[in-house]
């Protein structure tokens, strides 16, 4: 008898849990749920900053809030994959990296741009060579003959084999004909400590990520590697000024799973459109150094499929090395 | 800079940056004794509610929860062998043998009295020191990395337990595990076998949860046969002054190691606590008792991944650069609160600054008054029948492993592990040789790496800096007092 | 267990960890060395690999030793616990078998998680872990099944927002 009812109240239970989980449903209008935001690195970065900037007005211009999830590993292959995988209903949506126009190419992403529904950029930044303050060059020029020079002398540090300083780094040897070693770091950070502590001569991340050292004058910024100089460094100028066409820029997009319908990327468009022109995310991202580009679904789709291809000589060029 | 610290501590006190930090080492005790909730993990969960708070609350919040949450992982290591975080790993070491020999509470405070300790000490080297050590722990070039990890899988020699041979046969699996994923040098996929999981390399956590958690109940289950007594007895919760002073001089060397292993980018709390550990029985009076629940064994890495804490706050913010994976999120969430971390924020925010070192070291005086409350309380979880502990463990290593990431890869990988561990515990193979390669294999292959590509494949290297001098001639000692010992052991 | 199983088992263990470093070292022959260099993805592979083959073939050696010598002895070693054998064929079995009857429990944990989620599997694993491990007293069992996991989804999902498994069938 009193197995029985031990059975009796499991199952009770047990019906209970099913009925309160199926009671979520969902409404027709969009958004009606919280939409969350991968980011596939871990907190912290630039990329975390941008989502996290974005997420704060999230709920006052799409009506309900926006949940940075971080996914790291992989060199973001698993949060990517996992935005993938996500049911298109634009409830699931993730910080596109440049770096989805080249890995693929190089056998680290099972993935690129076309596996996404892309909705619009947010944010470019361009690379910007950067020494320490007291290193013996004051211009790209000197740089470079020094590295003429010197064949193979020059350290450069980077944030990962393949990935979007390296190939910045890998541009700059292309374009003025140099040879350089290039050091792998885990991340910019760890790139930056290493120039702080001499043991690699320069490093070719963003310029966001340097801006603390160079305002506090222990580093300089050669060269900015963009179409323009930065904002926060307007007495840099850029590579290009100083008569290399090196242009390498990384963006961040908003995408999500194929198949998010164009109503709702319309919506999702307008709400996070909105969010990136409140004062306060120009503020905080502008104070970061990091820059705000914002492009429409169309220009970046073009954006992305562009970059892909001036790319492609620098990625070959690598290739070849390998 | 006295004066600042002073105006850090009037700001703490009048706003609401104390019930903030107290706050935030409660919940980070809660987040540390769940297993799988890590403390970069509760930063990051409350990162945006500091948005709608002031800077210096904000951040005594977020101190809060770094240092509740590096303690509590102590609680569940000692009490159910479960790591709460990896930095909790050697506190496990003589944690659990203590709690199994009715020790618990005392355990827990003794873990309780060395972490406060370290921190403080962390947390002092922080305010007094920060600009010196920074200065420091910049020379740090990939030749010294190396040498660190390869000193750290010395300390195998002090985990192998009885055979030498077998210790380093399992720290060869932990470093064999630690290839998987993307090689750091060159971005090769390696043993991926095309699947995105086998990619991103396997985490550090559910592994720690397997083979000590997993094995661990596994082996309740196994000794449930017997009638072992259903209950453990609980002793007194006090330490004597004299024991005081047995872990003194260690939780002081711990917390020196701590800081240092915290301030130098890219090494985190759980290095920081099995370095600790072995310097602790390496310089013992009595290390014959170590992993059969010494109280030093407990004090030490409970010390040094503290002070960890504190020492990983150093480069955050004089250089703006990140000491561990928990400081990189502050850092992001510093940066989202509108300050720019960085040599500048001396000058621009000092108020700020001192706030949060005033925060740090009022946030191990919480820690030691709820630790030792608590653990009276905490201790009463052995009083349960061991059968529903087991079940229990059971289910916190399942959820361990899942929250990490969310991912049920992770339980595999902690089922599998957790079957490894059971085997080596049968076949009195030691498990934390394991772990060591785990954690240590990354940070000596990529430096090895780096180092060469930096010296154009000159070897030579080692040998031409002072930093990296002073490790090749520890780590040539340790080497040699242990075969030094084995030798005079074998002739006995 | 007895001497000559667990030598057995110490063999075969050390066998396994061979074969897969033996595994990756094949593997690992598709990845290019850096140029010039002795650098690569393969390097610390192999090298880690080649070291562990060493240990364990010390490892096998001495288990083959004690393994002559146990046989030597031809020692039966007691059996180290006597139990009464009472109840259904079904208890004795898993008693027999606890260690794996808790393993394949688990997988079924595992699965149901993936499946129907959180809630339901650890409702229906609390009662049958406790079977097993012979604590059966029907009114503690449903309380702890019922506190324990209200307690664990009220921690981790609604006080800290951190998400449980919820199954394909809910998801």
């Amino acid at each position: 008898m009193k197995r029985i009812i031990v059975l009796l109240v499991v199952l009770m239970t047990l019906t209970s849990l099913v009925f309160a989980q199926g009671a979520a449903e969902t409404a027709e209008k969009f958004p009606t749920q919280p939409i969350k935001l991968i980011v596939p690195w871990s907190a912290g970065g630039g990329t975390d900053a941008i989502a996290r900037a974005l997420a704060k007005s999230g709920e006052k211009h799409l009506g309900v809030p926006v949940i940075v999830e971080n996914k790291p590993g992989g060199t973001g292959a698993l949060g990517l994959g996992e935005t993938i995988k996500a049911a298109a209903d634009g409830y699931t949506l993730a910080i596109l990296p440049v770096e989805l126009s080249f890995l693929k190419d190089q056998g680290i992403y099972p993935f690129d741009f076309s596996n996404f529904t892309r909705i619009m950029n947010l944010n470019t930044d361009p690379s910007a060579l950067t020494v320490k303050a007291d290193a013996p060059w004051n211009t790209l020029a000197e740089f470079v003959a020094y590295a003429k020079a010197n064949p193979g002398k020059i350290k450069i540090g980077h944030s990962g084999t393949g990935m979007l300083w390296h190939l910045a780094a890998a541009s700059l040897s292309l374009n003025s004909n140099t040879q350089y070693v290039y050091v792998p770091f885990n991340g910019a950070a760890d790139a930056i400590a290493s120039v702080l502590g001499k043991n690699i001569d320069a490093v070719t991340v963003s310029g966001a990520e340097v801006s603390a050292q160079v305002r506090a004058g222990e580093m300089k910024i050669l060269a900015v590697f963009g179409e323009r100089r930065m904002d926060i460094f307007p007495n840099v100028p850029t590579a290009k000024e100083q008569g290399f066409d090196v242009v390498v820029n990384t963006f961040r997009g908003l995408g999500g799973p194929v198949g998010i319908p164009e109503d709702r990327v319309k919506i999702l468009h307008d709400g996070f459109k909105a969010m990136m022109e409140e004062p306060e995310f120009i503020e905080l991202i502008s104070k970061m150094g990091l820059g705000i580009d914002y492009r429409s679904t169309a220009d970046y789709y073009k954006l992305t499929d562009a970059t892909a291809a001036a790319l492609a000589p620098v990625l070959q060029s690598l290739l070849k090395i390998k | 800079m006295l004066g600042y610290l002073f105006d850090g501590f009037f700001t703490l006190f009048t706003t609401m940056a104390a019930p903030a930090l107290l706050g935030g080492v409660i919940l980070g005790i809660i987040i540390g004794v769940l297993p799988g909730l890590t403390a970069t993990m509760g930063i990051a969960l409350l990162i945006p509610l500091t948005y709608y708070v002031s800077p210096s609350v904000g951040l005594s919040l977020l101190v809060g929860i770094f240092a509740g949450g590096i303690y509590g992982g102590s609680v569940s290591a000692i009490l159910l062998k479960t790591p709460g975080t990896p930095a909790a790993g050697a506190t496990i070491l003589d944690g659990y043998p203590m709690a199994q020999n009715g020790q618990a509470g005392k355990a827990i405070a003794i873990a309780t009295i060395a972490s406060a300790i370290g921190g403080l000490i962390g947390a002092l080297i922080l305010t007094f020191l920060a600009p010196q050590i920074a200065k420091i722990a910049v020379r740090f070039g990939p030749p010294e990395y190396v040498l660190l990890g390869v000193y750290g899988l010395t300390m195998i020699s002090y985990v192998a337990g009885k055979s030498l041979i077998k210790g380093l046969f399992a720290g060869c699996i932990g470093l064999l595990i630690s290839t998987v994923g993307i090689d750091p040098i060159t971005s090769v996929p390696r043993f991926s076998f095309g699947t995105l999981n086998l990619l991103t390399g396997f985490e550090l956590l559910p592994i720690l949860i397997g083979i000590f958690a997993m094995s661990q109940a596994l082996e309740g289950v196994r000794d449930s046969r017997m009638k072992a007594p259903e209950q453990l007895k609980l002793t007194k919760i006090g330490i004597s002054l004299k024991e005081f002073f047995r872990i003194l001089p260690h939780i002081v060397k711990s917390a020196f190691i701590g800081t240092f292993v915290g301030a130098v980018p890219g090494t985190g709390t759980d290095i920081a606590a099995f370095l600790s550990y072995g310097e602790a029985k390496r310089s013992s009076k009595h290390p014959e008792e170590f992993g059969k629940g010494s109280i030093e064994g407990v004090a030490a890495p409970e010390a040094g991944n503290n002070a960890c804490v504190n020492g990983a706050m150093i480069p955050m913010f004089t250089l703006g650069i990140p000491g561990e994976a928990a400081t990189a999120v502050i850092l992001g969430g510093l940066m989202v609160l509108g300050l720019q971390p960085g040599p500048l924020l001396f000058v621009e925010k000092p108020e700020v600054i001192y706030t949060v070192f005033a925060s740090t070291i009022t946030s191990n005086i919480f820690m030691i008054v709820l630790g030792l409350t608590g653990a009276r309380f905490f201790a009463k979880v052995l009083s349960l029948p061991k059968s529903v502990i087991v079940t229990f463990i059971f289910i916190f290593a399942v959820l361990g492993a899942y929250s990490m990431r969310n991912s049920m890869f992770d339980v595999l990988v902690m089922g599998i592990a957790g079957l490894l561990g059971y085997l080596f515990s049968i076949l009195d193979y030691p498990v934390p040789p394991v772990l060591l390669g785990v954690i240590l294999g990354p940070l000596v292959e990529s430096n090895l790496g780096r180092t060469l590509l930096v010296s154009d494949g000159n070897l030579m290297i080692f040998f031409k800096r002072p930093i990296s001098i002073f490790f090749i001639v520890i780590i040539v000692a340790t080497i040699g007092q242990n075969v030094y010992k084995h030798l005079k052991q074998k002739r006995k | 267990m007895r001497e000559k199983n667990k030598a057995m088992l110490e063999i075969g263990m050390n066998l396994l960890f061979c074969s897969v470093a033996f595994g990756m070292y094949m593997v690992s022959h598709n990845y290019d060395f850096l140029e010039g260099t002795i650098l690569g993805a393969r390097t610390f592979p192999l090298l880690i690999g080649g070291i562990l083959v060493v240990f364990a073939i010390v490892n096998i050696t001495c288990a083959v030793k004690r393994l002559k010598l146990a046989k030597s002895l031809g020692k039966v070693e007691a059996k180290d616990i006597h139990e009464e054998r009472v109840g259904s064929v079904f208890n004795i079995l898993i008693r027999e078998y606890r260690v794996l009857s808790a393993v394949i429990l688990l997988v079924l944990y595992f699965l149901l998680l993936s499946f129907v989620g959180f809630l339901i599997a650890t409702v229906l694993l609390i009662p049958a872990m406790l079977y097993l491990l012979e604590y059966r007293k029907p009114l503690p069992v449903v309380v702890i099944t019922v506190l324990g996991t209200a307690f664990l989804f009220t921690a981790f999902q609604v006080l800290l927002g951190v998400p449980l498994p919820d199954g394909l069938l809910f998801g």
